[in-house]
């Protein structure tokens, strides 16, 4: 099976680069800010793929870069260097080199994503049904009632009261919004979500239940997904595969329980031992 | 025919394994020169004293371990023989879906899931229809003396002896071509562990490979067609229990 | 202030039309520029006017820069040739086109000026409409970046529009948009076609003459040429509705003056409390009025 999604060598800049950008920052300097240039380097030559259906985690610290990961994928940010060639059945999309059309095309019908902020994912001027509304009607479904049903299905699907789909999501808790957020991702039945720290900042029941919720998805639809998170918990429980990230580079990588049970690099063993 | 006992399904040769633990800065070794073989059909036990790395080996196998020694080579379902300790990830995470089955001493599932689910996940996960993967969870739990009452329940709420029958069936039921087996009995009562014994015969019988860490010399006695006994690894101290203590 | 200085009385020194022709020419280029690309709003420099914008600036500088000698300009204010807004700028053009007559009637005029109505006589291939507009862009209630929205426009983007008419009718069960109801024009640009009723918009559709619309203040220009397709937004199942004018009894209200059934009605309060109903169109009603003093039918 070919994988559908290969990252090679994406690097992220912030500022002016300049030639020691790379030499001069990462693990072994322990920093990310470019001491020649001041340039924040949040993502270097970062390489990884994902086969249809599967599960990778991205694991690191706040500012490790692995939300930068994910952000470029999805086109939120632009990757300074560096290539992603998204396989959509027969057609092969070398993300970075498409046009702006493309890109949103691609972002709106074939890829969906989870922020740890639903401010991001949502817009709570409209109704939970709406945001979702939103989407189909990104995908030229143009039928009300049709919108109406569809809306009502996915919202039942992630365990939101369809009585409550007319409602601002505003009002609803932490853990609802994110399920309303993954009922917009999955609008589009996406082959290839993003999921940025889901889960971070929820009570531990209200996180249970999302993870459930994503991981019966991905048995039922066989969404492959990138999970960014700091969580060890998160990761074991969803990822087949991790990649380990500190000051934009990806540190070590492997299964997930090798990572867990036998870590390599000094970093992830300080990692895992600090979660115990 | 030739016997099939003389190709061996696994082949581990030489295999060491060492961690590195960056913080203490120290070499904890786990097993060394470990060399053994399965084969279809037979079940090879691994003894020694704690602390030889019995449990390492099975790990290492299965690639929960990066192997740091050694060659582990596994004959495919396809008649490749592929080397564990170097495959890719992809390739490791087919095997594991479709040929490998480890039962380990805890249970380690998807919580809040009911039992004869979680037995099912793996025929699940192989593209079974969720019904005939259920009928088959349910009909291995009665066999393995799980109350009924409790099939729809999750497992976290189970006593020892329960849990671990419900590990058992859930490694059991994709019929592996090869079981990696550690302590499956270790909670069990002693009308469970004889059922145990007899559906290791059948998947004897049925052509498995096994490789099994048993804490009772009876077990291995009525099952083993082989025996390796492990020595702990030469080295400065095996004192440090690290390993074990990073993973929990 | 210079006391030599003294302001010229020569009619010579303001050009035909005010406008000097540098403006003239270029308000025409992006006129013709609007009418290749259907919808579009293409921008142009609008020109300080004598009065302020917002007073149909926009409207008037389409008018004076297309105005020659031989044509002939009606002005309407809300469907009335006489309230201020009409009368004015009615009364600048004739001050700085001499020459060009002007007129009431909707048939004898070559150029129409307009604000929030398109006429109910059914206008003709040799005629122009110009439309005041006040607010060009239909996306600015959704996004507020014009950035943004160039880019919707121009990837036909209007789902988040749409969404903002799925939540009307989850709350109101109806599309509430009274005026300026997004139309798609020619299959692609949406429009905001200025604050005309809904009543109008069908007008737009395969309409027989020049529409265009000028926005002074946002600098906007935009057309729907003879023959184009304006299709208000609307989901498949939810059908456009226009304004029915039906009283509580589901019978269409007739125009209290000339009686018409088939125009669009001003709502008018009476001085002993009661409402009556008006056509909006002061030329269509005084025609039917003609007519029905005349001994014809009225409709």
């Amino acid at each position: 099976m070919k994988p559908i999604l290969e990252v090679k060598g994406l690097t992220r800049i912030h500022g002016t680069e300049c030639p020691s950008c790379l030499d001069m920052t990462g693990p072994e300097h322990d920093t990310n800010v470019c001491p020649a240039c001041g340039s924040v380097v949040a993502a270097a030559n970062v390489s990884f793929s994902l086969q249809p259906g599967e599960i990778l985690g991205i694991m690191g610290e706040s500012g490790s870069g692995k939300s930068t990961v994910v952000k470029t994928l999805y086109f939120d940010q632009a990757p300074s260097r560096g290539s992603a060639i998204f396989r959509d059945g027969d057609q092969n999309h070398e993300l970075f080199n498409l046009n702006g059309a493309e890109q949103r095309w691609l972002r709106n019908h074939r890829f969906g994503m989870v922020y740890q902020n639903p401010n991001l994912g949502l817009n709570f001027g409209i109704s939970a049904g709406g945001n979702i509304a939103e989407r189909l009607l990104m995908n030229d479904l143009n039928h009300y009632g049709d919108i109406r049903r569809r809306a009502g299905e996915l919202l039942t699907r992630t365990d939101v009261m369809v009585s409550r789909m007319d409602e601002s999501p505003k009002q609803f808790s932490g853990g609802m919004q994110q399920r309303v957020q993954i009922a917009k991702a999955l609008a589009t039945r996406p082959p290839l979500l993003y999921l940025d720290e889901v889960t971070t900042g929820l009570d531990l029941s209200v996180q249970a239940r999302i993870l459930d919720l994503i991981l019966e998805i991905q048995h039922e639809l066989g969404t492959a997904m990138i999970v960014v998170t700091h969580d060890l918990g998160v990761i074991r429980l969803l990822a087949s595969r991790t990649l380990v990230m500190k000051y934009g580079r990806v540190i070590e990588s492997g299964l997930t329980d090798q990572i867990l049970e036998d870590p390599q690099q000094a970093y992830t063993q300080q990692l895992v031992a600090s979660t115990l | 025919m030739t016997n099939i006992s003389e190709t061996p399904i696994l082949d581990v040769q030489g295999l060491a394994k060492q961690f590195r633990l960056h913080a203490q800065d120290e070499l904890v070794p786990s097993c060394s020169d470990v060399n053994m073989r399965a084969f279809p059909g037979q079940l090879a036990a691994l003894t020694g004293p704690t602390g030889a790395g019995k449990s390492s080996v099975l790990k290492c196998i299965y690639r929960t371990y990066l192997p740091s020694e050694g060659s582990i080579h596994f004959r495919r379902a396809d008649g490749e023989v592929v080397d564990l300790a170097r495959i890719s990830e992809q390739d490791m995470l087919h095997l594991r879906l479709s040929e490998l089955g480890f039962v380990t001493q805890f249970l380690h599932c998807v919580p809040r899931r009911p039992a004869d689910e979680v037995v099912a996940e793996p025929l699940i996960l192989r593209g079974m229809a969720l019904a005939d993967a259920l009928a088959q969870a349910r009909e291995l739990l009665r066999r393995l003396n799980v109350p009924e009452r409790l099939w729809r329940l999750p497992p976290a709420t189970f006593s020892g002896g329960e849990k671990q029958r419900v590990n058992l069936a859930r490694g059991l039921i994709a019929k592996p071509r090869l079981l990696l087996l550690d302590e499956p009995t270790a909670s069990l009562d002693k009308n469970t562990t004889g059922q145990v014994i007899e559906l290791l015969r059948e998947f004897k019988q049925a052509g498995v490979a096994m490789v099994a860490i048993f804490h009772d010399p009876e077990l291995v006695t009525a099952l083993a067609d082989a025996e390796y006994r492990l020595a702990p690894p030469q080295s400065l101290s095996h004192s440090t229990p690290a390993p074990e203590a990073l993973q929990s | 202030m210079n006391p030599n200085y003294q302001l010229t009385d020569s009619q010579d020194s303001y050009g035909f039309g005010f406008l000097d022709e540098f403006a003239k020419r270029e308000i025409r280029r992006v006129i013709l520029k609007a009418i290749s690309i259907p919808g579009y709003q293409t921008p142009y420099a609008s020109r300080e006017m004598p009065m302020g914008r917002g007073f149909g600036t926009g409207g008037l500088q389409l008018t004076l820069s297309m105005i020659g000698p031989e044509d002939t300009l009606k002005v309407i204010d809300q469907g009335s040739d006489d309230s201020v807004n009409a009368v004015n700028l009615r009364k600048f053009a004739e001050l700085t086109c001499p020459d060009v007559s002007t007129t009431e009637s909707t048939t004898e005029a070559t150029l129409i000026q307009t604000r929030h109505r398109v006429p109910e006589i059914a206008l003709r291939e040799d005629q122009v409409l110009n439309l005041q507009v006040p607010y060009p862009d239909p996306l600015v209630i959704v996004e507020p970046s014009e950035a943004k929205r160039k880019i919707m426009h121009g990837e036909g983007d209007y789902a988040r529009l749409l969404t903002k008419l799925y939540e009307d009718l989850v709350k109101f069960d109806e599309i509430t948009i009274s005026h300026r109801y997004p139309t798609r024009i020619n299959g692609h640009y949406v429009i905001d076609p200025s604050p005309i009723p809904r009543y109008d918009v069908p007008k737009l559709h395969q309409s027989q003459a020049l529409l265009l619309f000028g926005a002074g203040r946002e600098k906007k220009i935009y057309a729907v040429p003879p023959y184009t397709n304006a299709e208000p937004l609307v989901f498949d199942d939810v059908p456009f509705r226009t304004e029915n004018f039906y009283n509580a009894d589901g019978k269409r209200r007739a125009c209290n003056r000339c009686g018409s059934t088939n125009s669009f009605l001003d709502e008018l309060n009476l001085e002993d409390g009661s409402k009556a109903w008006q056509c909006s169109d002061t030329d269509f009603c005084n025609r039917q009025l003609a007519r029905t003093d005349a001994g014809e039918v009225t409709q």
